[in-house]
């Protein structure tokens, strides 16, 4: 078993003696009909292919994971991904601000301009655009936000089953804390998990249904990949939720259904670094040309923008917005998260105050006088979330929001990272990486960024909308341990 | 330690146990009937041919004719013969076994260790030490099959699995003969 | 010196796995009192009758577990017991006033939980599976446990972990063949493998199943299905000044005395260690004074041929003035001798 996975992963029910060739046992149920999403079926025909495993495959099977990497390298690998652009597609790249920062750290360099260099470097191996994934980040904090609210009032006013699941919501960007959670945890947790799809799913939502359109193509000619500090982001990608099916008209030709996906394929910051040293390319020596803004959170002055906590700021965010919308309080100030247990471990409250006009009507009903009316957690790393679920299993999680994430110190640290240096202690890189991450970013509230501003008023309508739902959303199902997976793994 | 096929007069000094081994060819062959008629799934994930062989003296008629379903050939036209198969010691209480599955990745050699740990525990006194091998070089993970068949802990925690309890049971006391 | 047969207990209706004394009995007129699990999902409290010197069940614990009970051990006071089960789960069981009751579960673990065990304080327990990870928890008040550590180093199956009997390090010894010696490095609950003993440096070449500590804490012996007994030893137990531990080294293997695998191994207090193995027999070592020099430092003591019909699985040394030795079998019996 690899050991890039995230803790979450690795502690899964692995085949601990088979190679994994043997190991994996969903090549030989015979069960698999299903078209992979790289395939698409022109005129509805069915092509018969050896059996082969895709991702998908290894998603849907309890059976292990370790399969999973070798086919993951081969469908998101970096032959893949040149292979794409010599074929003609049209390749976007989106990169995330923690990619970005693990780059800038390693080069000695800003995080803005190691964005530029690496716009320049992938342009000159003929990608077509590189966004930003804080951009698309933004919209998954607006439509989480809503949720939030949503599942507040529901938890508060409503007293029934229903309403006991809808407290705490879970963020749902870690792909390591969902695929544990379907695996291992199964039913009694997923309905806490948020529905809002994460930054890198957003993106790819983004792209394929809208931005194609505005720039004249099909999404099936595009191919989009993005730049991630986890591996687990790879299994994200693969997952069915994140494929959908689109026709095309072509002129002359008989309509095509063409299944579409999200996100074609994630290279880990390390796999950039190693394409980097591939092309023998001097990187610190390269130009810097002007950022793609189009999906990129740039200003006119040319700073980058976005919002505070390197694991995306869910719980600060959500929690600014809760106080805001919920109490009324207007919070400035960076939120101070106090340590419970170790750093890995933070919670932030909100005690109601008497006298607010805004919060009369949620006195009478709730008699919240001088009580903590928001509590919120960061809780990274495996043992942490063992003690939540330990507390969501026993009833005694008074949380209402949970910034999960898998990885120790959170996505800065996560397993796609580039290495450190020798000397250097793992510590020691993430406390840099930490440092330089918000370094020319200017913080701003995802409700203001004009960019989302736009893509709800030119097609999503508005937050939590049938149309954000829509596209903007997911669900999670318990994966049942298949009985092969048994029969091989005792 | 004596292999029971060299001797014929031992053998039949040793009339009761002779059903052991017979009973180990009648369950292959169930084993391999069940495991395609009663339990899709798990027949499904036997890679082709993934059969094995345990040959002794008392092989008889009726498992000469039956069919690989994969191959126009008898099991004993398959096997590959070896005085190594079954050693007994009574003396000591032991029991060595050795199985040759016949292709090197068949991936369901453990399980079929499992059920032969199974068997012979119900056909030999309780205190018998079985030593359950695959025949050397057949099988790609060799070293780690026989680790793990050899584990008691490992094969107890297996039978309290019920499907793989269940899996077992299908494979012993199968009556598609 | 001679390892006579005191008491057969029956009971259990599987074979019985391990066994584990009541560290705070056996002395000021507590009778002695030990756990013991099964096969048979359940765990049975023996006392010993002060006046007639012989033990009876008291208590059988049920209900619990759904599956074999692999391991049970009390904490340091004698008030808590811990049972790990292949149900995936470690139970804590409290001593009410002589009844026992399940007052928390603990579950993590992918699969069968192998072993469990209590720091020399009480305040922490450790835990290990068949996932390969070896998990830390901490005893807050209120019966509460919360998970400090979760610890991934083995590649395999993790057969034991055992607290050293006086510092907080964790030893885990695994399917892997290795032993692994665990510490918290620093003071934010940031446990690390600090140290493995594996082939490279004279280890195990198969399965390694249980360890044992000497009295002082200074030594350890390992058992293995490599068919040897290991001796190991370290200069200074404690932390040293930079902060880290002296790390142990191998001091002798002893082989050739059993032939089937070595299941238990226990040191006692007088310095007599005991082992028990798949060859139904028991053998007691003592250190060898007279030793030659790159000699074996370990004399064999006493042999026991056919200590039980069946596999040995656990041998532990009692508490208390006049150790006796307990030893479980997969012939369902426990032994006292």
């Amino acid at each position: 078993m690899s050991d890039k996975f995230s803790a979450a992963l690795r502690i899964g029910d692995l085949n601990d003696f088979i190679a994994p060739s043997q190991a994996c046992i969903v090549s030989l149920k015979g069960f698999k009909k299903n078209d992979k999403p790289e395939v698409s079926i022109a005129n509805k025909q069915v092509k018969s292919e050896p059996v082969k495993i895709s991702l998908k495959d290894c998603l849907a099977c309890s059976g292990c994971v370790t399969s999973a990497e070798t086919v993951m390298l081969e469908k998101q690998s970096l032959d893949e991904f040149l292979n794409n652009i010599n074929s003609g597609k049209a390749v976007i790249v989106s990169l995330s601000p923690q990619s970005r920062a693990s780059i800038a750290v390693h080069f000695g360099i800003s995080p803005i301009q190691a964005f530029k260099k690496l716009t320049r470097f992938f342009k000159s191996l003929g990608v077509k655009a590189i966004f930003d994934t804080s951009c698309s980040r933004d919209m998954t904090l607006v439509e989480s936000c809503v949720e939030f609210i949503t599942r507040y009032r529901q938890n508060q006013l409503v007293d029934d089953e229903r309403s006991k699941s809808s407290l705490p919501m879970i963020a749902s960007a870690c792909p390591g804390w969902i695929c544990y959670a379907e695996k291992q945890l199964g039913s009694f947790v997923l309905p806490y998990i948020s529905s809002v799809k994460s930054p890198q799913q957003t993106v790819g939502a983004i792209i394929k249904n809208y931005v194609c359109q505005e720039l004249g193509l099909r999404p099936e000619e595009v191919y989009h990949v993005t730049v991630m500090p986890c591996y687990d982001k790879k299994l994200e990608a693969a997952r069915d939720d994140f494929v959908f099916q689109f026709e095309s008209h072509v002129e002359g030709h008989e309509s095509e259904i063409n299944m579409i996906t999200e996100v074609d394929s994630v290279l880990t910051t390390g796999e950039v670094l190693e394409l980097i040293q591939s092309k023998e390319v001097d990187f610190k020596s390269l130009d810097e040309p002007p950022l793609d803004k189009m999906l990129t959170n740039i200003n006119e002055e040319g700073y980058l923008y976005g919002v505070r906590g390197s694991s995306g700021g869910y719980a600060e965010t959500i929690f600014r917005y809760a106080a805001k919308t919920l109490f009324g309080r207007q919070i400035d100030d960076p939120l101070t998260f106090r340590n419970i247990r170790n750093s890995d471990f933070q919670e932030v409250t909100l005690e109601a105050s008497s006298c607010e006009p805004f919060n009369i009507i949620f006195m009478l009903v709730r008699k919240v006088e001088g009580k903590t009316v928001l509590k919120f957690a960061l809780c990274y790393g495996f043992r942490n979330l063992q003690n939540i679920v330990r507390k969501l299993k026993t009833g005694k999680c008074d949380y209402h929001f949970l910034e999960i994430m898998a990885c120790p110190s959170g996505c800065l640290n996560g397993g796609g990272q580039i290495k450190p240096n020798p000397g250097q202690s793992p510590k020691e890189l993430s406390q840099l990486i930490e440092s330089v991450y918000m370094e020319n970013v200017l913080v701003a509230s995802p409700f203001d960024n004009p960019i989302i501003k736009g893509l709800y008023d030119k097609w999503l309508e508005q937050p939590g909308s049938v149309k954000a739902r829509r596209y903007m959303h997911t669900q999670y199902r318990p994966v049942e341990k298949s009985i092969t997976s048994q029969l091989n793994n005792w | 330690m004596r292999t029971l096929w060299f001797t014929p007069r031992k053998k039949e000094s040793l009339a009761p146990k002779i059903l052991t081994p017979l009973i180990l060819s009648i369950f292959m062959i169930s084993f391999l009937y069940s495991s395609f008629s009663l339990f899709p799934l798990f027949a499904l994930s036997l890679p082709t041919n993934c059969t094995f062989v345990i040959l002794d003296f008392a092989l008889t008629n009726f498992v000469r004719d039956i069919r690989d379903p994969e191959h126009p050939y008898s099991l004993e036209q398959l096997s590959v013969l070896s005085e190594e198969s079954i050693t007994v010691d009574d003396k000591l209480g032991r029991i060595l076994i050795t199985f040759t599955p016949t292709v090197q990745h068949c991936s369901m050699a453990t399980v079929i260790g499992l059920c032969l740990r199974v068997k012979l525990k119900h056909y030999f006194p309780p205190h018998y030490k079985v030593d359950i091998k695959v025949s050397p070089g057949s099988h790609a993970d060799e070293e780690s099959v026989n680790k793990q068949l050899n584990d008691k802990e490992r094969v107890a925690a297996a039978l309290e699995n019920p499907n793989l309890s269940q899996l077992v049971d299908e494979c012993l006391y199968s009556n598609e003969l | 010196m001679e390892l006579k047969e005191i008491q057969r207990l029956e009971g259990h209706t599987d074979r019985v796995w391990s066994l584990d004394w009541n560290p705070a009995t056996g002395h000021a007129g507590i009778p002695l009192v030990f756990a013991s699990c099964s096969g048979d999902k359940t765990v049975r409290i023996w006392e010993q009758n002060l006046s007639s010197g012989l033990w009876a069940c008291k208590t059988v614990l049920e209900e619990t577990h759904t599956r074999t009970v692999r391991s049970c051990a009390w904490s340091p006071s004698g008030k808590l017991l811990a049972t790990g089960s292949f149900d995936a789960t470690t139970a804590i069981w409290e001593n009410v006033g002589g009844d026992f009751e399940c007052v928390s579960t603990l579950e993590g673990h992918e699969n069968e939980v192998k072993s469990v065990c209590w720091n020399a304080s009480g305040t922490l327990l450790a835990t290990c599976s068949r996932d390969k990870s070896v998990w830390i928890w901490e005893v807050l008040p209120g019966n509460e446990f919360e998970c400090v550590s979760v610890l991934q180093g083995h590649a395999q199956d993790v057969k034991m972990v055992k607290w050293h009997p006086t510092e907080d390090i964790l030893f885990s010894c695994s399917y892997d063949n290795n032993v692994k010696v665990w510490a918290d490095e620093g003071d934010s609950d940031d446990w690390q493998c600090v140290q493995t003993l594996g082939e490279p440096n004279n280890g195990h070449t198969s399965t390694v199943w249980a360890l044992s500590f000497n009295p002082s804490g200074d030594k350890m012996v390992t058992c293995s299905d490599d068919l040897t007994l290991k001796v190991w030893e370290t200069e200074n137990i404690g932390r040293q000044s930079d902060g880290g531990y002296a790390p142990w080294r191998h001091l002798c293997t002893l082989t050739g005395y059993h032939d089937r695998t070595i299941f238990s191994v226990h040191w006692s207090r007088e310095g007599i260690f005991a082992s028990g193995a798949a060859d139904d027999a028991i053998r007691l070592f003592v250190d060898d004074n007279e030793s030659q020099a790159g000699g074996p430092l370990y004399k064999l003591l006493l042999k026991k041929e056919k200590a039980h019909d069946m596999d040995v699985n656990s041998v532990q040394w009692s508490p208390g003035e006049k150790p006796v030795l307990a030893s479980a079998s997969d012939d369902g019996t426990i032994k006292n001798q």
